[in-house]
């Protein structure tokens, strides 16, 4: 598998290390071996022989934050490709070599056990088919992911009740795994099975769109699944798309606002977006998010870096094999430019950032987009 | 005996190889960060990265000006141990000019702190000891260096001349008059010509790119300044648009990887310097000794002081022979270049270091001084075990294929 990136390894490696400024993990760890030149490095020795298949050397490929910074952030080649393909390959490599960490046999008993990377999730999925009470059906399906699920449950809620007060009642996805987090981890034959039978239930259930709670999962769907040559025969729409257009909070529209559409309070308070990594570096959805938002707050500030640059909060996958510490390093450093715009929220569509935040800032003042909307949103509207 | 070599040098031009079997010490987890806004200066750890540092500092208020090319990949320590320099430098200075003092590591286990006075009169300036030294000294664990408020402006001027000659003119009377644009960038003839086309100037010219950056008044003034120094000499303006181009990609080398990534592809730098008098002849003279052997030369002047200049030569060599042959010829060539240099009375490197690769030439440049600074090293560094090729100062015997 790792045979297949021969070339785009060494494309990787030309620039003496040109992305390290860029590398989250390296920013905090402070390890040569870290940023993605040295990990390419290390996969052709791993290629050559040069270096052998064991513990430690399986172990750096994990050390990855999955935010396609080095990518977008590339001075070196015109049309940077994507390392991480690279070192989800060298994770599945080494899994064939026989070198299985503590961590990733860990995260496989769970995949075996909850059907999802994180814990037993169905009593969670019962209370928000039980909260969806809309008179009615809708042909619409609402697709929310396990890691949704697992990390901000309260922003499918909301999603659920503004659909509910526009007359909607999305069916509720039985299924909540798309398998990316899966494949990210390495276990790619496993993941592909996943998603073909993902594929399967949402082409046979009786609807007309799909709204996704998670970029990620709209990612999944909408990319990664082409590529494995499946295809999803409905409308595929992110949730934050699908209320940009139900709601209709976006300035210079107002006036236009037909009677029977909500309108929403505005906070006497700063508020700023942070862009996750799949919004900003995969999916590449900067304003949507920002028309819903703006609106709602009297002050509206952006941060040191944003959209395409925003500097992650938090990693874009599961992060499988990176310490504590790390984590909670990402996160703090993104702190200190969300303290510098003295934001009193922080508004997020990605579930492991609104995790981060809420553990390792303030978890008063993380919200989701559905949750802000939600929090502003008149009722007496109608 | 164990032989260091300090890792913190990450440039294009660079890299670190073991010699002897020693070990190498990478200082990256060196990331002290302490400002002070009263003396304008930042003390920052040795392995303090530079695309790291210069967020940090622009997030304050304060920029360093600091901007060379390899800012995303090297560290603080490694701008000190061959007194790099970035592209603002006409402003900002080289990195002499920007330290105040450091913090050392000395080979016999001392902790050396230089003083952290803004000049001073009582000995030797120790700074030097570590300046240029190439890691061959001690190992640089902290530094003290000036900072700038970041400015309010950045402005570019684009001019073409007749001649490099003409160029290097309106320069000279730039500097004269005591302004410092931050970039001055002199692209001779040769290396003009594909941007001479791309915008549709007089083909055959020199060009000029000037940056100027800080108050807006201040900029304003140099910007009028320097008009009448260019137009004196021939300049023709050209508004600002091949200055903006050039900031927004300056860190990227791409087109370098087309030779690079070829089977039989050389590519290299070479950068000297001289005073005013002699500055044109060292680029007539070191053009001159690349052509025999490159396909490609571009020499442009990218840093200018009131006493002199720098002439960048970049030169590929592509050969459909073997890769022996090549190698035989790239040596050649550098060899012919820095004879060239050091005969027209320039220097064999302005700011990449000596390294292992230019250590023949230390003894013809330095005279006596070439054995002062063996001697410096002998009494610093006893053992030999600090980087003991580089330079030529540790003896050849460990200096491996150089």
């Amino acid at each position: 598998m790792l045979e297949k990136y021969k070339n785009e390894i060494d494309v990787h490696t030309i620039c003496h290390d040109q992305c390290v400024p860029m590398c989250p993990i390296f920013t905090i760890e402070r390890k040569t071996t870290v940023y993605p030149s040295r990990k390419a490095q290390i996969a052709r020795c791993l290629l050559t022989g040069e270096v052998n298949w064991d513990e430690d050397s399986a172990e750096l490929f994990y050390h990855c934050c999955g935010c396609r910074q080095c990518m977008v952030s590339c001075v070196y080649i015109k049309d940077p490709k994507d390392p991480i393909p690279i070192y989800q390959a060298a994770r599945y490599e080494a899994m064939k070599k026989g070198v299985k960490l503590d961590f990733v046999e860990g995260i496989e008993e769970k995949l075996n056990k909850y059907g999802n990377i994180y814990s037993d999730l169905s009593a969670k999925l019962k209370s928000i088919i039980a909260e969806n009470k809309a008179v009615g059906k809708s042909k619409i399906l609402y697709l929310i992911d396990d890691e949704t699920f697992a990390l901000n449950l309260g922003a499918a809620k909301a999603t659920v009740k503004l659909m509910n007060n526009c007359g909607i009642k999305p069916l509720i996805s039985d299924m909540i795994n798309t398998g990316i987090d899966v494949k990210a981890l390495g276990f790619f034959d496993l993941a592909q099975e996943i998603a073909k039978k993902m594929a399967e239930y949402l082409n046979k259930q009786d609807i007309e769109k799909i709204v996704v709670s998670n970029p990620k999962a709209y990612y999944a769907l909408m990319v990664w699944y082409k590529e494995l040559g499946l295809e999803i025969k409905k409308e595929v729409e992110l949730e934050t798309s699908y209320l940009y257009d139900l709601l209709i909070v976006r300035q210079g529209e107002l006036t236009n606002r037909p009677n029977n559409i909500p309108t929403f309070m505005m906070m006497d308070k700063i508020g700023t977006y942070q862009d996750g990594s799949y919004m900003a570096r995969y999916i590449m959805e900067y304003d949507k998010p920002r028309k819903l938002i703006k609106p709602l707050f009297r002050y509206y500030n952006e941060m040191r870096t944003n959209r395409k640059y925003a500097v992650p909060a938090a990693p874009a996958n599961y992060p499988l094999g990176l310490p504590k510490s790390t984590v909670e390093g990402i996160t703090k450093l993104r702190i200190v430019d969300i303290q510098d715009i003295k934001a009193d929220y922080v508004i997020t569509s990605d579930p492991l950032t609104y995790d981060a935040l809420i553990k390792y800032w303030d978890k008063n003042k993380v919200l989701s987009v559905s949750e802000v909307l939600l929090m502003n949103y008149v009722s007496n509207a109608e | 005996m164990v032989v260091v070599q300090v890792r913190f040098l990450f440039v294009l031009i660079s890299g670190t190889l073991f010699f002897n079997g020693g070990i190498c010490i990478d200082t990256k987890k060196l990331t002290k960060f302490e400002l002070s806004d009263m003396n304008m200066t930042v003390t920052v750890g040795a392995g303090y990265n530079g695309r790291h540092l210069e967020d940090e500092l622009n997030r304050l208020g304060y920029t360093l000006g600091h901007y060379p090319q390899s800012l995303q990949s090297s560290v603080v320590g490694g701008w000190i141990g061959p007194i790099a320099i970035g592209t603002f430098s006409t402003k900002y200075g080289k990195m002499d000019d920007i330290l105040i003092a450091l913090e050392a590591v000395l080979p016999t286990g001392e902790i050396l702190q230089t003083t952290k006075a803004p000049k001073a009169s009582q000995g030797l300036n120790l700074n030097y000891l570590f300046l240029g030294a190439e890691g061959s000294t001690g190992i640089v664990t902290e530094a003290t260096l000036r900072i700038w408020p970041k400015p309010e402006t950045r402005k570019y001027m684009i001019y073409t001349f007749n001649t490099t000659h003409d160029g290097l003119g309106s320069i000279r009377n730039i500097m004269k008059t005591g302004i410092t644009p931050a970039v001055v960038r002199l692209y001779d003839e040769a290396e003009a010509a594909p941007k001479i086309k791309a915008f549709g100037y007089e083909d055959g010219y020199a060009l000029l790119y000037l940056g100027f950056e800080g108050r807006k008044d201040l900029v304003e003034l140099e910007m009028k300044i320097s008009d009448e120094c260019c137009i004196k000499e021939g300049g023709i303006f050209k508004g600002d648009e091949p200055g903006k181009i050039w900031e927004a990609s300056r860190f990227d080398t791409s087109s370098y990887l087309k030779i690079l990534l070829q089977p039989s592809g050389i590519m290299d730098t070479l950068e000297v310097s001289s005073s005013w008098d002699k500055l044109e002849e060292v680029w007539f003279a070191t053009r001159n000794a690349v052509s025999p052997y490159a396909q490609i030369i571009y020499v442009h002047f990218s840093h200018f002081y009131l006493v002199g200049g720098m002439a960048y030569i970049i030169f590929a060599l592509k050969s459909d022979e073997d890769m022996p042959k090549l190698e035989k010829d790239y040596r050649a060539c550098v060899k012919a270049v820095l004879d060239a240099c050091l005969k027209a009375g320039g220097t064999i490197s302005h700011h990449h270091g000596t390294g292992t690769r230019k250590t023949a030439w230390m003894k013809e440049e330095h005279g006596v001084g070439f054995e002062v600074m063996k001697k410096i090293k002998k009494l610093m560094d006893p053992n030999n075990i600090m980087n003991p090729p580089v330079l030529g100062l540790g003896g050849d015997k460990d200096a491996g294929e150089i």
